[in-house]
């Protein structure tokens, strides 16, 4: 059964490298992928392995070992609800098949040899194990529990890859997974930065050994202790281990039964059951304008992840944003409020990143309707300024009402309506140049949404370029005084109507003779 | 292929996706009032004929021109003339029936009150009056190839082109959607659609044309294609397919 795993994931992986061939798209994205990863390995891995390659010589490494197996097991948690699970091989492909789910489980954790997160693992592993001053007088005891931690690795993610998609076959447990994943997300990042702290202090920190107890850290527990020759401890955590990575494989095979045989929950739902859009949507205009804004507000709503994927956009990308903002500039600056309100706008990209590529299958809709493109793009803008414009509203009143100031309560209005009216007008030539297409699910697995990471830099990059004249505007008055609103004011929102406007006219006019040939070119048709 | 007014004009029709040529420079001239069938087998041409005839897929070459009106050249003119239910069906379907309805019916500039009424008269006849308020996903296979062409229908269109409408449906919906079809032609409208169910094909249509990698083998009045047989006798004759060998396969059933 292993063997026949293997060809097919050989397979796969040849058919996925002749796919890249086909696709230059693809092939470019990986290429800057590569280079991008390329030059940070190059930049920080020298100093991380030389780091690393000191964790063996702490006075008490136990704490610090259990910190790092922690973090690497957490990390393949994290990543693989972020980045999903096996798409290529999925289990109710094989549901037909006379094979027992042992078997399949057997048969898929081979194909992981094929797996760039194990070997990275396994490298880590060796570094770890190599860093203690007599490595080879433990030798024996240190690789089992190199290979404990990098089998606890494998186990975990399979684990994790098959729960999430059966559990996302129900809309509101992938909804609650997804931003689930977010708050998860936050660990290894919280994680690295204690680690960085206690290797640069040269001691593990006082009470980090609390994490020796959890059963994710034990690897690391059993590597330390066998480096230390404290052979009965290592045992114990090795024997712990092990029996995590039973429980895991016995519980893997499990959901794999369940998976052949649960269906998606595409059962009958109730329409407007707390839709908080649906009011808005029915008093639109009935005009193509409206009908379009009126479907963007319902799907936001409806559609499977597309809340829950734009909050986790907004907050991830937003969230760095913002921590730049507020260490670039003095915090009780009044300046830095209506930079904030700007920065509202943000939100919009968040939610309308790659709005054609997501709709792509349907559009065909629009396509086949006599009218001009530019009502559709004119009914999107609507619909999201639905929702921006009154979170920019209510975001100034508070922090007016928290600094006890209101006089540039309405400039920063002015320039935070105008910084959403730009990035409307980029998001639009983005939304057209890098449209990608989104598969069709009824309800698809742990992260249907999820863009691109690339596309999403994309989409960050074209929104500061975007507004950064009206934060220019911004900056002027709150470096030079207020006497400056008088030039700013007028000239960021004649920016940002201007481009507005010039953009609904070029991408209009543009999709009106090519949005058919556009939609068939992002399905790949 | 009548003397009555043409409904649609086809004239050299071709698209390339590369070094292949999916259709190859066809015409054909289908006159208003016309059932027409458009049929072959899977990857002869007639999806991406359908695509290029409703505006959702350029031409390499030729034109189309739907009442007088060239799709390519007037597109917005053109629209108004004809209504679509493509092969791949796919319909915002996190909306409900009457969602999808409205929607159809507003991006086409129509006025609401006139959407709402006609709605309720399609989905009356075609079986959906209880499903209106549901959401198009939670919809059977049927269901939605109904709300679809009753989508395709909304806007009263002269020519009708649809791809494969009775694939995969149950009789009772096969019968209510032939029922609302055989009304379009009988009040003078046009369809041109494509199928490989031959049988509904020969019972509804009154011209077929016959499509075979990319080009017409044959095309006009449906007797006059099937001389006097079975019109899947006469297709599989036009396009060479002979009784497969099944000799071999003396093990089937054995285990």
């Amino acid at each position: 059964m292993a063997g026949i795993f293997l060809s097919l994931k050989v397979a796969v992986l040849k058919n996925r490298a002749a796919a890249v061939r086909r696709n230059p798209a693809t092939g470019q994205s990986i290429v800057i992928t590569v280079l991008v990863l390329g030059f940070f390995i190059v930049k920080y891995g020298p100093g991380f392995y030389a780091t690393l390659s000191r964790s063996g010589s702490f006075p008490d490494p136990g704490p610090i070992f259990a910190q790092l197996s922690f973090s690497v097991v957490f990390l393949w948690i994290v990543l693989t609800l972020t980045y999903g699970g096996r798409r290529d091989l999925d289990v109710r492909k094989l549901q037909l098949l006379p094979i027992r789910p042992a078997a399949i489980a057997v048969g898929l954790a081979t194909t992981l040899v094929f797996s760039p997160g194990l070997w990275l693992t396994a490298g880590l592993a060796v570094v770890l194990a190599a860093s203690f001053p007599d490595a080879t007088s433990h030798l024996p005891l240190l690789a089992l529990s190199g290979v404990a931690l990098v089998l606890l690795c494998a186990i975990t993610g399979q684990l994790i890859a098959a729960g999430a998609d059966l559990l996302a076959r129900q809309r509101h447990a992938r909804d609650l997974l997804l931003l689930l994943t977010f708050v998860l997300a936050a660990v290894p990042v919280v994680l690295f930065f204690v680690v960085r702290s206690q290797f640069e202090g040269g001691a593990a920190a006082p009470g980090s050994g609390v994490m020796q107890w959890v059963p994710l850290a034990w690897p690391g527990v059993a590597m330390a202790a066998a480096g230390q020759g404290l052979t009965g401890i290592a045992w114990a955590a090795l024997a712990g281990t092990f029996l995590l990575i039973a429980l895991g494989g016995w519980a893997w095979t499990g959901i794999i039964a369940r998976s052949m045989l649960a269906q998606d929950s595409s059962t009958t739902r109730p329409a407007r059951a707390g839709d908080p859009y649906d009011g808005f949507a029915r008093r639109l205009p009935a005009s193509r304008r409206g009908a379009v804004a009126a479907l963007e507000l319902r799907l936001l709503w409806r559609e499977p992840t597309r809340l829950p994927g734009a909050i986790m956009a907004t907050l991830i990308f937003g969230g760095i944003f913002t921590v730049i903002a507020a260490a670039l500039f003095d915090v009780n600056n009044s300046g830095l409020a209506v930079f904030g309100v700007c920065a509202i706008s943000f939100c919009a990209v968040g939610r309308r990143v790659n709005e054609i590529g997501l709709h792509a299958s349907e559009l065909w809709t629009n396509v086949v309707a006599p009218g001009r493109a530019a009502d559709d793009l004119v009914g999107r803008d609507l619909a999201s300024a639905i929702i921006d414009l009154p979170v920019v509203v209510i975001a100034l009143l508070a922090i007016a009402v928290d600094r006890g100031e209101w006089s540039y309560v309405l400039p920063a209005l002015v320039f935070g309506a105008s910084a959403v009216l730009a990035t409307y007008g980029g998001l639009r030539v983005f939304n057209v140049a890098f449209a990608k297409a989104q598969p069709r699910s009824k309800d698809a697995a742990a992260t249907p949404q999820r863009q691109s990471p690339l596309l999403n830099l994309l989409a960050l990059l074209t929104w500061i370029i975007s507004t950064t004249p009206v934060f220019a505007a911004a900056a002027l008055v709150a470096a030079f005084g207020t006497e400056w609103l008088i030039v700013a004011l007028p000239a960021a929102v004649a920016y940002s109507g201007g481009l507005w406007v010039i953009s609904l006219r070029s991408v209009g006019r543009w999709l009106d003779q090519h949005e058919a040939a556009l939609l068939v070119r992002i399905q790949g048709g | 292929m009548s003397s009555s007014p043409a409904a649609v004009v086809i004239e050299g029709l071709t698209k390339q996706f590369g070094d292949k040529v999916a259709v190859d420079a066809i015409s054909m001239i289908f006159p208003q009032g016309a059932f027409v069938g458009v049929v072959g087998r899977n990857g002869a041409g007639k999806t991406t004929t359908m695509k290029m005839c409703t505006a959702l897929l350029p031409p390499s070459a030729g034109t189309v021109s739907v009442m007088g009106v060239d799709v390519w050249r007037e597109p917005v003119a053109a629209k108004k003339k004809f209504g679509a239910l493509p092969e791949t069906m796919a319909l915002f379907d996190r909306l409900t029936g009457a969602e999808l309805l409205l929607y159809n019916g507003l991006i086409r500039g129509m006025d609401r009150t006139l959407v709402v009424d006609r709605s309720r008269e399609l989905t009356r006849v075609l079986g959906l009056d209880d499903a209106v308020d549901r959401l198009v996903v939670d919809y059977s296979h049927g269901m939605t190839k109904k709300i679809a062409l009753a989508a395709a229908l909304l806007h009263g269109p002269s020519v009708l082109f649809l791809d494969e409408p009775f694939e995969a449906i149950d009789p009772v919906s096969t019968r209510a959607i032939e029922q609302v079809l055989n009304r379009h032609v009988t009040d003078g409208g046009t369809i041109v659609f494509s199928s490989h169910v031959l049988d509904v094909v020969e019972r509804l249509c009154d011209h077929v044309v016959v499509i075979e990698r990319g080009q017409i083998k044959q095309a006009g009045a449906i007797d006059d294609v099937r001389r006097g047989g079975r019109l899947e006798d006469a297709f599989l004759a036009l396009i060479g397919q002979e009784a497969a060998d099944t000799k071999g396969l003396t093990w089937l059933g054995s285990s």
